[in-house]
């Protein structure tokens, strides 16, 4: 902002100070040079000299003044005093192409006042102009151009100047879009030489080029010729014959010609030779061409000395040389159809149309002859391709010719053999690869003569059949390509026969591809059996339309869900792999990808779960231990069996008969239970066994529901048959098959309960075979009659006379059925028997105490027994409770004056049932 | 010689050497009659004198042809100013000439020391009429047809 006040302010400065001097614009003094041009790199030097009315106005002189070039101040040390008015600077080495300089003082020593300024130019001087050439299109004026050499920087001007010996032409001066060429502007005289050359200068300098002295006829550019036409002849179909017109030039130059031909689809032309087109002329016959060929033509020319240049080329031209008898036989082949009916066989003969290179024409028809003996032959024209006929099994000779315009072809002869023909020696090494973009076969020829050799081939598709192509190969050839749309990816099957004289021989076939790729799918694994350690992984092998190669190797991974992927190659042969050293009870992931040499699939995943235990391993496990829990429970029977006497000392006490035993008193005079306590006193033999007491709980006097009456039955029954009683008729060493409600559960007995009953064992005074004097009974339920029984067999026999009671009719038959048993096998021992009881009627038995437990509970007990048990439970059992509320007693007889047994049976309240 | 054949060949290529046509009457039926009238100024040639005065005498006769092609030339394009073909020919014609005229001189200069030529200058027809601008162009056409057979012979 200040430096545009103070630019203002000059500027107003000025325009005052020379209105008061009265002189508009008039410089304080000049620049010498003012218009400079410099040669780049060179030194320069220009003086700036002051007016004396503007030193004396401004009071300056050439001390003051300063130097800028492009508005930035110059070193003083530049500058040099000449005089008192003038002052110089010197630049060294200019190097930039435009600089602006200045001539600057201060006036009144502080405002800085500019005195003149100018333009330094630099730049360089032209180079020589080189290459200078000229050329003259027919009926145009002569154009010559050269090489201006460097750029100058500076504005250069190119003068073509030209003369003959006797006169001197106008210049010429380039046009500004075209500075290095330039077009005369009059006709050149040919046979007149005429020298030319060019002038360069600029601000710098000025060079000429070399001059050059030429003919203008020398550098003529004809036209082309035109109007060209070809025809062909009917006599030799290898000949053409080109005509056209020259250009005007002809008619004082001579020229010559450059001919090129090419077939109608070729890329690249063919040259008629030199030295045959040398000359003017204005037509040429091409030979050596092929028959029935479509040719193109073009041609250009120049002077026949090869001075000038040549004319551009003519436009095309066109045409077919005439037919000619097809130069080969046509490729011949047959199929047989394997179904044979009534003695002839389906013939398909097929050939090949021949290439336009070898018909030479158009094709008009084919004629087939079948020979079957010299004298019999058929003769067949046909249009198309193939020939079905049927033939017999004999031996067939088989001919094929092509017919076009001007003849037939060679005969191409096929030998159809008998039925009965065995083909033999095939080629041998047959192999096929890609090569080129091409499918090459190549085998080994067998030792014997082959007429030929037939290749065919097809793809193979899961999807579609085997559609056949095939070629004829001659007899020498034993590497070819096969001439079809070969097809990337897919599989061929290439078959190669060998055709001897008498017919073909044997065929070899090999499968090859144009150019693999990966397959297009992985194969499918899964598991054909999974192991503890280890699984065999199955898969089938990938469709050939999905191979797109050769399957050289399978690769299978698997892994855990968090282990590391495990790789396995596997060789392509094979479908199935066993994967090892897997952890039982685990999952894995399995996936499979099928390599061909371009590349790999995977397949879909599959998992599969490896068992905990290996097969049969669990029964290796289960059965010793069975084995061993029946060893132990056999030898725990044994033992039991042979310590029978001590365990049943232990946990199966002697009880005391009560048939046997002396009961004082049995009446409501029986001396109270506390009285019962003193053994001594009662029982001074000592012999007084133990007491057991069930409790049934009173307070339940309602009979229960159904339902949990047999609930009540069934713990009954579990707890009989748990064996836990230690009460009177107990269980067995293991497993006492025989139900005995204890006193020892009595928390349990009493919850299943609805009354309490106090069972008390009987006591007796005597014991084995002692008689008591008085029968006296304590009120007891005990089934001792029972197991007494089983030590005495005879007391079974009272049961006999029990059976004959009142109301316990099921326990009397059941009882019965054990004395039975035991009436027919007393020999056998005690233990065995009871073991034999238990075995058999187990079953029998819960279903009579569920019978007998009903019918004393809901039923039976309903009125009476109940109701007596009430009364027991509240009464004193031992004394004070047995004021005739037990209604019924069987009193059993003794056997022998010794009373049996003992069945409280008839109880009318408690449910109990004694076993 | 080579001077001489180059001279030959470009005669050959004179476009007015083509057969020449009537322009209609009264030329249609008396073109014979009015362009055989022989031209007085055309220089004289001697066929059988030295090969230096017949080049001397070459130069002469194609100066002369090269200046009254001039003059037609000019008379051409005010007689025809459209017609840019005939001026064109025209024009290479002259130009033609120039240059046998060079080459020549420079024969003569190589061979002869000839270093200076005289050319007597061709009578102004500017001031002649149309017709009679015409009838000398045809008179002198038909001398070229005349002389040009005779020096190509002489050569």
């Amino acid at each position: 902002m200040l430096t545009w006040w103070i630019t203002i302010v000059q500027a107003l400065f000025m325009f005052f100070a020379t209105e008061s001097i009265g002189v508009l614009l008039d410089p304080c003094g000049l620049i010498y040079p003012e218009s400079p041009v410099v040669q780049l790199g060179s030194n320069f030097t220009a003086v700036c000299v002051l007016k004396e009315e503007c030193m004396n106005d401004y009071a300056v002189n050439s001390e003051n003044i300063f130097w800028k070039t492009n508005h930035a101040t110059v070193p003083k040390e530049q500058y040099t005093i000449i005089n008192r008015t003038a002052s110089s600077v010197t630049f060294t080495d200019i190097s930039s192409l435009n600089t602006q300089l200045t001539c600057n003082f201060y006036a009144f020593g502080q405002i800085e006042q500019n005195v003149y300024g100018i333009t330094i130019i630099s730049g360089l001087p032209p180079e020589k102009p080189t290459n200078l050439n000229c050329i003259v299109n027919e009926d145009r004026y002569m154009m010559c151009q050269w090489d201006p050499g460097r750029k100058t920087g500076l504005e250069t001007n190119y003068t073509l100047k030209s003369e003959w010996i006797t006169e001197k032409f106008a210049d010429c001066k380039p046009k500004h879009d075209t500075p290095n060429s330039c077009i005369l502007d009059y006709l050149p005289v040919f046979f007149v030489n005429i020298e030319v050359w060019v002038e360069a200068e600029n601000a710098l300098g000025k060079v000429t080029s070399d001059h050059i002295n030429f003919d203008p006829v020398d550098k003529v550019k004809p036209h082309a010729p035109h109007n060209l036409s070809v025809r062909n002849s009917e006599e030799l179909s290898s000949i053409l014959k080109l005509a056209w017109i020259n250009p005007s030039i002809e008619g004082f130059i001579r020229l010559k010609y450059d001919i090129q031909y090419k077939t109608k689809d070729a890329s690249s032309w063919s040259q008629i030779p030199p030295e045959d087109t040398s000359s003017t002329r204005s037509s040429f016959t091409i030979q050596d061409l092929k028959p029935f060929t479509e040719y193109v033509f073009r041609m250009r020319c120049m002077k026949e000395d090869g001075k000038g240049f040549w004319s551009d080329w003519s436009e095309e031209a066109s045409g077919i040389t005439y037919e000619a008898r097809p130069s080969k036989e046509p490729s011949f082949w047959y199929k047989i159809d394997p179904s044979h009916t009534h003695g002839y066989r389906p013939v398909k003969l097929m050939w090949k149309t021949l290439p336009p290179f070898e018909a030479n024409g158009k094709i008009l028809d084919y004629e087939v002859t079948l020979t079957r003996w010299k004298s019999h032959f058929q003769n067949y024209r046909v249009n198309d391709t193939k020939l079905t006929v049927n033939l017999t099994n004999d031996r067939y000779i088989a001919t094929l010719t092509a017919r076009n315009l001007v003849g037939r072809s060679d005969a191409s002869i096929l030998t159809i053999p008998a039925c009965d023909f065995q083909a033999s020696h095939p080629v041998t090494d047959l192999k096929a690869f890609p090569k080129d973009n091409r499918l090459w076969v190549e085998w080994t020829a067998p030792n014997e003569s082959v007429n030929k050799y037939i290749v065919e081939w097809c793809v193979l598709s899961d999807h579609s059949p085997c559609i056949q192509d095939w070629q004829q190969e001659d007899g020498t050839v034993h590497l070819t390509y096969l001439r079809g749309d070969i097809k990337e990816s897919k599989c061929y099957l290439i078959t190669v026969t060998p055709v001897y004289p008498d017919g073909p021989g044997s065929h070899e076939s090999v499968r090859a591809y144009l150019k693999q790729a990966a397959p297009s799918k992985g194969p499918t694994v899964r598991t054909k059996k999974v192991g503890k350690n280890e699984a065999v992984l199955e898969w089938d092998k990938l469709p050939v339309d999905d191979q797109n190669g050769f399957i050289r190797n399978y690769t299978i991974l698997y892994k855990t869900a968090f282990g590391n992927e495990i790789a396995v190659n596997v060789d392509s042969s094979h479908t199935e792999y066993t994967l090892s050293s897997l952890t039982s009870d685990t999952l894995y992931m399995v996936r499979m990808a099928a390599y061909t040499d371009e590349g790999g699939k995977y397949g879909p995943g599959f998992t599969f779960t490896t068992p905990k235990f290996a097969q049969g391993e669990i029964e290796a496990i289960v059965v010793p231990v069975c084995l061993a829990f029946l060893l132990t429970t056999l030898l725990g029977v044994l033992f039991c069996f042979n310590k029978r006497d001590l365990i049943k000392k232990h946990i199966w006490p002697n009880v005391p008969d009560p048939s046997k035993s002396h009961i004082a008193q049995w009446s409501p005079h029986t001396p109270p239970r506390h009285n019962f306590n003193s053994k001594d006193q009662m029982y001074p033999d000592g012999n007084f066994t133990d007491v057991s007491v069930v409790e049934i709980e009173a307070n339940v006097k309602k009979p229960l529901p159904e339902d949990l009456k047999s609930l009540d039955l069934f713990k009954k029954e579990k707890i009989s048959t748990e064996g836990h009683s230690s009460g009177i008729g107990g269980s067995s060493c293991m497993s006492s098959s025989r139900p005995s409600i204890s006193s020892s559960d009595e928390n349990e007995s009493g919850q299943n309960t609805s009354s309490t009953v106090q069972y008390s064992t009987v006591v007796h005074s005597g014991y084995r075979h002692q008689v008591p004097s008085v029968q006296v009974f304590s009120r007891s339920e005990s089934t001792q009659p029972l197991l007494d029984s089983e030590e005495r067999p005879e007391d079974l026999q009272l049961v006999e006379n029990v059976d004959s009671g009142e109301g316990i009719l099921p326990r009397q038959q059941y009882f019965k059925q054990n004395c039975s048993q035991h009436e027919t096998s007393q020999d056998i021992p005690h233990f065995e028997r009871s073991n034999q009881v238990s075995s058999v009627s187990e079953e029998d038995f819960v279903r009579l105490k569920q019978q007998q437990i009903s019918d004393h509970i809901s039923q039976s007990c309903g009125s009476g027994q109940m109701k007596m048990f009430q009364e027991v439970s509240t009464a004193d059992v031992f004394g004070l409770g047995t004021k005739g509320e037990v209604e019924i007693f069987e009193t059993v007889g003794m056997d022998e004056g010794m009373p049996k047994s003992y069945l409280p049976q008839t109880v009318r309240q408690g449910g109990y049932v004694p076993q | 010689m080579a001077s001489r054949g180059r001279a030959c060949a470009a005669a050959g290529y004179w476009p007015l050497a083509a057969p020449y046509h009537s322009q209609g009457e009264p030329f249609a039926s008396m073109v014979d009659v009015l362009c055989n009238h022989d031209l007085m100024d055309f220089p004289s040639f001697h066929a059988d004198g030295k090969r230096k005065n017949k080049l001397v005498e070459l130069y002469h006769i194609f100066s002369y042809l090269g200046s009254s092609l001039g003059n037609i030339l000019q008379y051409q394009r005010t007689l025809n100013p459209s017609d840019q073909n005939l001026h064109s020919k025209l024009s290479s014609s002259v130009g033609t000439m120039r240059g046998i005229l060079s080459n020549v001189f420079c024969h003569l200069c190589n061979k002869y020391h000839v270093g200076h030529m005289d050319v007597a200058p061709v009578s102004d027809t500017s001031a002649m009429s149309t017709f009679e601008n015409k009838r000398l162009g045809c008179r002198l056409l038909g001398k070229y047809k005349q002389v040009i057979t005779e020096l190509a012979q002489a050569f």
